[in-house]
Protein backbone atom coordinates (compact mmCIF):
# COMPACT_ATOMS: atom_id res chain seq x y z
CA UNK A 1 0.00 0.00 0.00
CA UNK A 2 2.88 2.12 0.97
CA UNK A 3 4.29 1.57 -2.64
CA UNK A 4 1.48 2.46 -4.39
CA UNK A 5 1.04 5.51 -2.51
CA UNK A 6 5.05 6.41 -3.16
CA UNK A 7 4.58 5.59 -6.83
CA UNK A 8 0.72 7.03 -7.35
CA UNK A 9 1.74 10.82 -5.80
CA UNK A 10 5.45 10.26 -6.76
CA UNK A 11 7.19 11.18 -3.39
CA UNK A 12 10.49 11.65 -3.41
CA UNK A 13 10.73 11.33 0.83
CA UNK A 14 8.51 8.69 2.84
CA UNK A 15 8.00 9.24 6.63
CA UNK A 16 6.40 6.41 9.07
CA UNK A 17 5.95 7.16 12.22
CA UNK A 18 5.78 3.97 14.64
CA UNK A 19 5.25 1.55 11.63
CA UNK A 20 5.93 -2.21 12.51
CA UNK A 21 6.89 -3.28 9.03
CA UNK A 22 10.62 -4.33 8.76
CA UNK A 23 11.96 -1.22 6.81
CA UNK A 24 14.40 -3.74 4.52
CA UNK A 25 11.63 -5.93 3.18
CA UNK A 26 9.65 -2.58 2.74
CA UNK A 27 12.34 -1.42 0.85
CA UNK A 28 12.86 -4.33 -1.06
CA UNK A 29 8.92 -3.54 -1.80
CA UNK A 30 9.19 0.26 -2.84
CA UNK A 31 12.11 -0.61 -5.20
CA UNK A 32 10.00 -3.24 -6.79
CA UNK A 33 10.16 -1.21 -9.61
CA UNK A 34 14.14 -0.71 -10.10
CA UNK A 35 13.75 2.86 -11.27
CA UNK A 36 11.85 4.07 -8.03
CA UNK A 37 15.15 4.27 -6.62
CA UNK A 38 14.23 4.27 -2.76
CA UNK A 39 17.06 4.19 -0.33
CA UNK A 40 17.01 3.88 3.59
CA UNK A 41 18.25 6.71 5.30
CA UNK A 42 20.59 6.46 8.53
CA UNK A 43 18.85 6.52 11.69
CA UNK A 44 18.72 5.60 15.27
CA UNK A 45 15.77 6.60 15.98
CA UNK A 46 13.48 3.92 16.23
CA UNK A 47 10.02 5.03 16.36
CA UNK A 48 10.51 7.33 13.05
CA UNK A 49 11.56 5.68 9.34
CA UNK A 50 12.48 7.52 6.23
CA UNK A 51 13.36 6.41 2.81
CA UNK A 52 13.90 8.62 0.05
CA UNK A 53 14.26 8.84 -3.31
CA UNK A 54 17.59 9.97 -3.49
CA UNK A 55 21.10 8.87 -2.11
CA UNK A 56 21.08 9.03 1.70
CA UNK A 57 24.52 10.51 1.47
CA UNK A 58 22.20 13.69 1.03
CA UNK A 59 20.15 13.13 4.35
CA UNK A 60 22.53 13.61 7.47
CA UNK A 61 20.90 13.33 11.15
CA UNK A 62 22.18 15.92 13.29
CA UNK A 63 19.79 15.40 16.54
CA UNK A 64 17.87 11.78 17.20
CA UNK A 65 16.05 10.71 20.20
CA UNK A 66 13.41 7.85 20.76
CA UNK A 67 10.69 9.89 19.24
CA UNK A 68 12.59 12.56 17.12
CA UNK A 69 14.83 12.60 14.18
CA UNK A 70 15.88 15.90 13.44
CA UNK A 71 18.25 15.92 9.92
CA UNK A 72 19.81 18.03 7.02
CA UNK A 73 18.48 17.40 3.36
CA UNK A 74 21.43 18.99 1.27
CA UNK A 75 20.47 18.26 -2.14
CA UNK A 76 22.53 19.03 -5.02
CA UNK A 77 21.55 22.45 -6.13
CA UNK A 78 19.17 23.11 -4.07
CA UNK A 79 19.46 25.26 -0.49
CA UNK A 80 19.79 23.27 2.54
CA UNK A 81 16.80 22.27 4.80
CA UNK A 82 15.95 20.82 7.95
CA UNK A 83 13.81 18.19 8.16
CA UNK A 84 12.14 17.64 11.43
CA UNK A 85 10.68 13.85 12.25
CA UNK A 86 7.89 13.06 15.37
CA UNK A 87 6.03 10.91 16.90
CA UNK A 88 4.73 12.63 20.42
CA UNK A 89 3.71 9.85 22.71
CA UNK A 90 0.08 9.49 22.83
CA UNK A 91 -2.88 11.07 25.41
CA UNK A 92 -3.27 7.99 26.68
CA UNK A 93 0.07 8.42 28.48
CA UNK A 94 0.53 12.05 29.04
CA UNK A 95 -1.40 14.78 30.10
CA UNK A 96 -1.83 17.76 28.33
CA UNK A 97 0.64 19.32 30.48
CA UNK A 98 3.80 16.79 29.62
CA UNK A 99 2.61 17.14 25.77
CA UNK A 100 3.07 21.16 26.47
CA UNK A 101 6.22 20.27 27.79
CA UNK A 102 7.51 17.96 25.14
CA UNK A 103 6.95 20.58 22.68
CA UNK A 104 8.83 22.85 24.65
CA UNK A 105 11.68 20.70 24.53
CA UNK A 106 11.24 20.03 20.79
CA UNK A 107 11.24 23.76 20.18
CA UNK A 108 14.41 24.20 22.09
CA UNK A 109 16.16 21.04 20.13
CA UNK A 110 14.88 22.64 16.60
CA UNK A 111 16.20 25.96 17.64
CA UNK A 112 19.89 24.52 18.36
CA UNK A 113 20.05 22.71 15.41
CA UNK A 114 18.81 25.73 13.44
CA UNK A 115 21.74 27.70 14.94
CA UNK A 116 24.06 25.11 14.17
CA UNK A 117 23.22 24.95 10.45
CA UNK A 118 22.70 28.83 10.58
CA UNK A 119 19.53 28.85 8.85
CA UNK A 120 15.62 28.12 9.39
CA UNK A 121 14.65 26.68 6.35
CA UNK A 122 12.74 23.71 8.62
CA UNK A 123 10.12 21.95 7.80
CA UNK A 124 8.37 19.95 10.67
CA UNK A 125 5.97 16.79 9.95
CA UNK A 126 4.97 14.34 11.96
CA UNK A 127 2.50 12.36 14.31
CA UNK A 128 2.13 14.97 17.10
CA UNK A 129 -0.94 13.31 19.08
CA UNK A 130 -2.33 17.22 19.69
CA UNK A 131 -4.41 18.89 17.74
CA UNK A 132 -3.35 22.39 15.88
CA UNK A 133 -5.33 24.27 18.38
CA UNK A 134 -3.50 22.58 21.70
CA UNK A 135 -1.05 24.86 23.67
CA UNK A 136 1.90 23.06 22.95
CA UNK A 137 1.28 23.85 19.82
CA UNK A 138 0.17 27.55 19.80
CA UNK A 139 1.87 29.05 22.56
CA UNK A 140 4.90 31.27 21.84
CA UNK A 141 7.54 28.95 24.15
CA UNK A 142 5.77 25.49 22.73
CA UNK A 143 6.21 25.22 18.65
CA UNK A 144 4.30 28.37 18.20
CA UNK A 145 2.78 27.22 15.23
CA UNK A 146 -0.20 29.86 13.62
CA UNK A 147 -2.78 28.99 10.96
CA UNK A 148 -1.93 32.04 8.68
CA UNK A 149 1.69 32.40 6.38
CA UNK A 150 1.16 35.92 6.90
CA UNK A 151 1.18 36.47 10.75
CA UNK A 152 4.04 33.87 10.03
CA UNK A 153 5.74 35.50 7.89
CA UNK A 154 6.39 38.34 10.95
CA UNK A 155 9.40 35.45 11.58
CA UNK A 156 9.01 36.08 15.12
CA UNK A 157 7.34 37.41 18.20
CA UNK A 158 8.85 39.02 21.42
CA UNK A 159 6.76 37.74 24.41
CA UNK A 160 7.36 38.65 28.37
CA UNK A 161 11.04 39.77 26.49
CA UNK A 162 11.49 36.43 25.08
CA UNK A 163 11.87 36.02 21.30
CA UNK A 164 10.27 32.84 19.70
CA UNK A 165 10.11 31.88 15.88
CA UNK A 166 7.21 30.78 14.11
CA UNK A 167 6.16 27.63 12.53
CA UNK A 168 3.15 28.02 9.56
CA UNK A 169 0.78 25.09 10.28
CA UNK A 170 -1.18 24.33 7.26
CA UNK A 171 -3.26 21.65 8.73
CA UNK A 172 -5.40 24.31 10.49
CA UNK A 173 -7.62 24.04 6.86
CA UNK A 174 -8.07 20.31 7.31
CA UNK A 175 -10.63 20.15 9.99
CA UNK A 176 -14.69 19.69 9.53
CA UNK A 177 -15.78 18.36 6.62
CA UNK A 178 -16.39 21.21 4.21
CA UNK A 179 -13.28 19.43 1.96
CA UNK A 180 -15.07 16.51 0.90
CA UNK A 181 -12.82 14.05 1.95
CA UNK A 182 -12.00 13.44 5.59
CA UNK A 183 -13.21 15.09 8.73
CA UNK A 184 -9.29 15.18 10.07
CA UNK A 185 -6.41 12.36 9.83
CA UNK A 186 -7.34 10.39 12.99
CA UNK A 187 -10.81 9.59 14.89
CA UNK A 188 -11.39 8.53 18.18
CA UNK A 189 -14.25 8.34 19.88
CA UNK A 190 -15.15 7.70 23.67
CA UNK A 191 -18.20 8.99 26.53
CA UNK A 192 -16.19 11.86 27.44
CA UNK A 193 -18.62 15.45 27.43
CA UNK A 194 -15.47 17.06 25.19
CA UNK A 195 -14.72 14.99 22.55
CA UNK A 196 -13.60 16.47 18.95
CA UNK A 197 -13.84 13.12 17.42
CA UNK A 198 -12.36 14.04 14.33
CA UNK A 199 -8.48 14.98 14.84
CA UNK A 200 -5.46 16.32 12.94
CA UNK A 201 -3.06 14.63 14.36
CA UNK A 202 -0.85 14.42 11.56
CA UNK A 203 0.92 17.70 10.61
CA UNK A 204 3.43 19.30 8.83
CA UNK A 205 4.53 22.94 10.29
CA UNK A 206 7.04 24.92 7.84
CA UNK A 207 9.01 28.20 9.13
CA UNK A 208 8.22 31.67 7.17
CA UNK A 209 10.93 31.06 4.92
CA UNK A 210 9.73 27.73 3.22
CA UNK A 211 5.97 28.70 3.76
CA UNK A 212 6.67 31.86 1.47
CA UNK A 213 7.06 28.98 -1.44
CA UNK A 214 4.49 26.33 -0.27
CA UNK A 215 0.66 26.27 -1.26
CA UNK A 216 -1.95 25.04 0.85
CA UNK A 217 -3.95 23.58 -1.45
CA UNK A 218 -0.93 20.99 -2.02
CA UNK A 219 -1.32 19.24 0.98
CA UNK A 220 -3.87 16.26 1.42
CA UNK A 221 -4.85 13.79 3.74
CA UNK A 222 -5.29 10.81 1.89
CA UNK A 223 -8.00 8.12 2.10
CA UNK A 224 -7.08 5.87 -0.64
CA UNK A 225 -4.02 4.42 -2.12
CA UNK A 226 -4.75 4.23 -5.36
CA UNK A 227 -8.47 1.89 -5.85
CA UNK A 228 -8.08 0.44 -2.16
CA UNK A 229 -9.93 2.96 0.25
CA UNK A 230 -7.95 3.21 3.83
CA UNK A 231 -11.47 4.12 5.41
CA UNK A 232 -14.13 1.94 6.07
CA UNK A 233 -17.66 2.59 4.71
CA UNK A 234 -18.38 4.56 7.77
CA UNK A 235 -15.14 7.12 6.47
CA UNK A 236 -13.55 6.53 9.51
CA UNK A 237 -9.34 4.97 9.21
CA UNK A 238 -9.65 1.01 8.70
CA UNK A 239 -6.80 0.06 11.56
CA UNK A 240 -7.44 -3.35 10.54
CA UNK A 241 -6.47 -3.06 6.66
CA UNK A 242 -4.02 -0.37 6.62
CA UNK A 243 -3.31 2.03 9.57
CA UNK A 244 -5.84 3.82 12.59
CA UNK A 245 -4.04 7.16 11.18
CA UNK A 246 -4.81 8.47 7.60
CA UNK A 247 -1.77 9.66 5.26
CA UNK A 248 -0.84 13.22 4.87
CA UNK A 249 0.86 14.32 1.35
CA UNK A 250 2.29 17.22 0.75
CA UNK A 251 4.63 19.33 -2.33
CA UNK A 252 7.21 22.15 -1.32
CA UNK A 253 9.63 23.33 -3.52
CA UNK A 254 13.15 23.89 -1.80
CA UNK B 1 25.85 47.41 72.95
CA UNK B 2 23.83 43.88 72.62
CA UNK B 3 25.64 40.99 71.69
CA UNK B 4 24.62 39.51 67.93
CA UNK B 5 22.77 36.89 67.72
CA UNK B 6 23.50 34.25 64.46
CA UNK B 7 20.04 33.52 62.91
CA UNK B 8 21.19 31.56 60.56
CA UNK B 9 22.37 28.41 62.13
CA UNK B 10 24.68 26.05 60.55
CA UNK B 11 24.93 25.96 56.99
CA UNK B 12 26.74 23.45 54.18
CA UNK B 13 26.07 21.98 51.20
CA UNK B 14 23.49 19.36 51.37
CA UNK B 15 24.97 16.06 51.71
CA UNK B 16 22.50 14.21 48.57
CA UNK B 17 24.14 14.14 45.53
CA UNK B 18 21.97 15.48 43.32
CA UNK B 19 20.62 14.34 40.17
CA UNK B 20 22.81 16.53 37.81
CA UNK B 21 26.26 15.07 39.47
CA UNK B 22 25.41 11.69 39.34
CA UNK B 23 24.30 12.12 35.52
CA UNK B 24 27.43 14.09 35.18
CA UNK B 25 29.66 11.50 37.26
CA UNK B 26 27.90 8.76 34.76
CA UNK B 27 28.43 10.85 31.44
CA UNK B 28 32.37 11.49 32.44
CA UNK B 29 32.84 7.66 32.49
CA UNK B 30 31.26 6.90 28.57
CA UNK B 31 34.10 8.46 26.78
CA UNK B 32 36.99 6.11 28.30
CA UNK B 33 35.09 2.90 27.45
CA UNK B 34 35.23 4.63 23.50
CA UNK B 35 37.67 6.30 23.54
CA UNK B 36 35.92 9.44 23.13
CA UNK B 37 34.54 7.82 19.91
CA UNK B 38 31.18 8.28 21.87
CA UNK B 39 30.83 10.66 24.84
CA UNK B 40 27.89 11.59 26.91
CA UNK B 41 27.37 15.20 27.67
CA UNK B 42 24.62 16.36 30.21
CA UNK B 43 23.21 20.02 29.97
CA UNK B 44 20.94 21.71 32.23
CA UNK B 45 18.24 24.17 31.38
CA UNK B 46 15.92 26.58 34.48
CA UNK B 47 12.24 27.59 33.99
CA UNK B 48 10.94 29.03 36.53
CA UNK B 49 11.44 26.64 39.44
CA UNK B 50 12.61 23.88 37.75
CA UNK B 51 15.44 22.02 36.52
CA UNK B 52 15.85 20.15 33.30
CA UNK B 53 18.53 18.05 32.59
CA UNK B 54 19.35 16.28 29.28
CA UNK B 55 21.91 13.38 28.69
CA UNK B 56 22.70 12.68 25.34
CA UNK B 57 25.73 10.82 23.86
CA UNK B 58 27.46 12.37 21.22
CA UNK B 59 29.48 11.49 18.44
CA UNK B 60 32.47 14.27 17.74
CA UNK B 61 33.29 12.59 14.65
CA UNK B 62 29.65 13.04 12.70
CA UNK B 63 29.95 16.42 12.90
CA UNK B 64 28.85 16.51 16.98
CA UNK B 65 25.71 13.93 16.37
CA UNK B 66 23.58 14.09 18.91
CA UNK B 67 21.40 11.29 20.75
CA UNK B 68 19.24 12.28 23.52
CA UNK B 69 18.56 9.52 25.95
CA UNK B 70 16.50 10.81 28.38
CA UNK B 71 15.51 13.94 29.78
CA UNK B 72 14.74 14.56 33.57
CA UNK B 73 13.40 16.94 36.12
CA UNK B 74 13.78 18.21 39.59
CA UNK B 75 12.49 21.35 41.42
CA UNK B 76 14.50 23.36 44.14
CA UNK B 77 14.92 20.32 45.95
CA UNK B 78 16.74 17.48 44.37
CA UNK B 79 14.56 14.69 44.95
CA UNK B 80 12.03 13.39 43.90
CA UNK B 81 12.84 13.24 39.99
CA UNK B 82 10.85 13.04 37.33
CA UNK B 83 12.27 11.23 33.85
CA UNK B 84 10.41 12.86 30.61
CA UNK B 85 9.30 9.31 29.43
CA UNK B 86 5.62 8.39 28.59
CA UNK B 87 4.06 7.27 30.97
CA UNK B 88 6.46 9.52 32.99
CA UNK B 89 8.58 8.11 35.84
CA UNK B 90 8.61 9.77 39.34
CA UNK B 91 11.80 8.76 41.70
CA UNK B 92 11.67 10.00 44.89
CA UNK B 93 15.07 9.45 46.52
CA UNK B 94 18.74 9.01 45.54
CA UNK B 95 19.12 5.69 45.54
CA UNK B 96 15.64 5.20 43.52
CA UNK B 97 17.44 7.67 41.47
CA UNK B 98 21.11 5.92 41.25
CA UNK B 99 18.92 2.71 40.48
CA UNK B 100 16.57 3.64 37.35
CA UNK B 101 19.90 5.85 36.16
CA UNK B 102 21.57 2.09 36.25
CA UNK B 103 19.06 0.64 34.63
CA UNK B 104 18.86 2.99 31.48
CA UNK B 105 22.67 3.01 31.18
CA UNK B 106 22.67 -0.47 31.03
CA UNK B 107 19.67 -1.46 28.94
CA UNK B 108 20.16 -3.60 26.14
CA UNK B 109 18.43 -0.14 23.92
CA UNK B 110 20.86 1.72 25.04
CA UNK B 111 23.60 -1.01 24.24
CA UNK B 112 22.25 -0.89 20.46
CA UNK B 113 22.11 2.95 20.33
CA UNK B 114 26.13 2.86 21.44
CA UNK B 115 27.02 0.28 19.24
CA UNK B 116 25.33 1.50 16.33
CA UNK B 117 27.22 5.12 17.09
CA UNK B 118 30.49 3.09 17.43
CA UNK B 119 29.92 1.55 14.24
CA UNK B 120 28.69 4.59 12.22
CA UNK B 121 31.53 6.82 13.63
CA UNK B 122 34.03 4.51 12.22
CA UNK B 123 32.56 3.66 9.01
Amino acid sequence: MIADLAEEHKIDVIILAESEMDPNSLLRTLNHDPTAGFHLTASNCRRITIFTRFSRDFSRPTFESDRISIRTLSLPARAEVILVAVHFPSKLHLSDWDQGFECTQLARRIAEQEEAAGHRRTILVGDLNMNPFEPGLVGAAGLHSVMSRQVAARGSRTVQGNEYQFFYNPMWNHFGDANGGTAGSYYYDDAQHVNYFWNVFDQVMLRPELAERFDPSRLYILTSAGTRPLVRTDGRPDSTNASDHLPIVFELEF
Amino acid sequence: MATQTDFWGEIGPAEVRTPAAILREQAALLGTKTRNVVVAKVSTQVDDDTFYHSFKLVVPALSGYAYELFIIANGVNPYPVTVAFSPPVKVKTEEEFTAWLKTILSSVETKRIISNLLAQATA
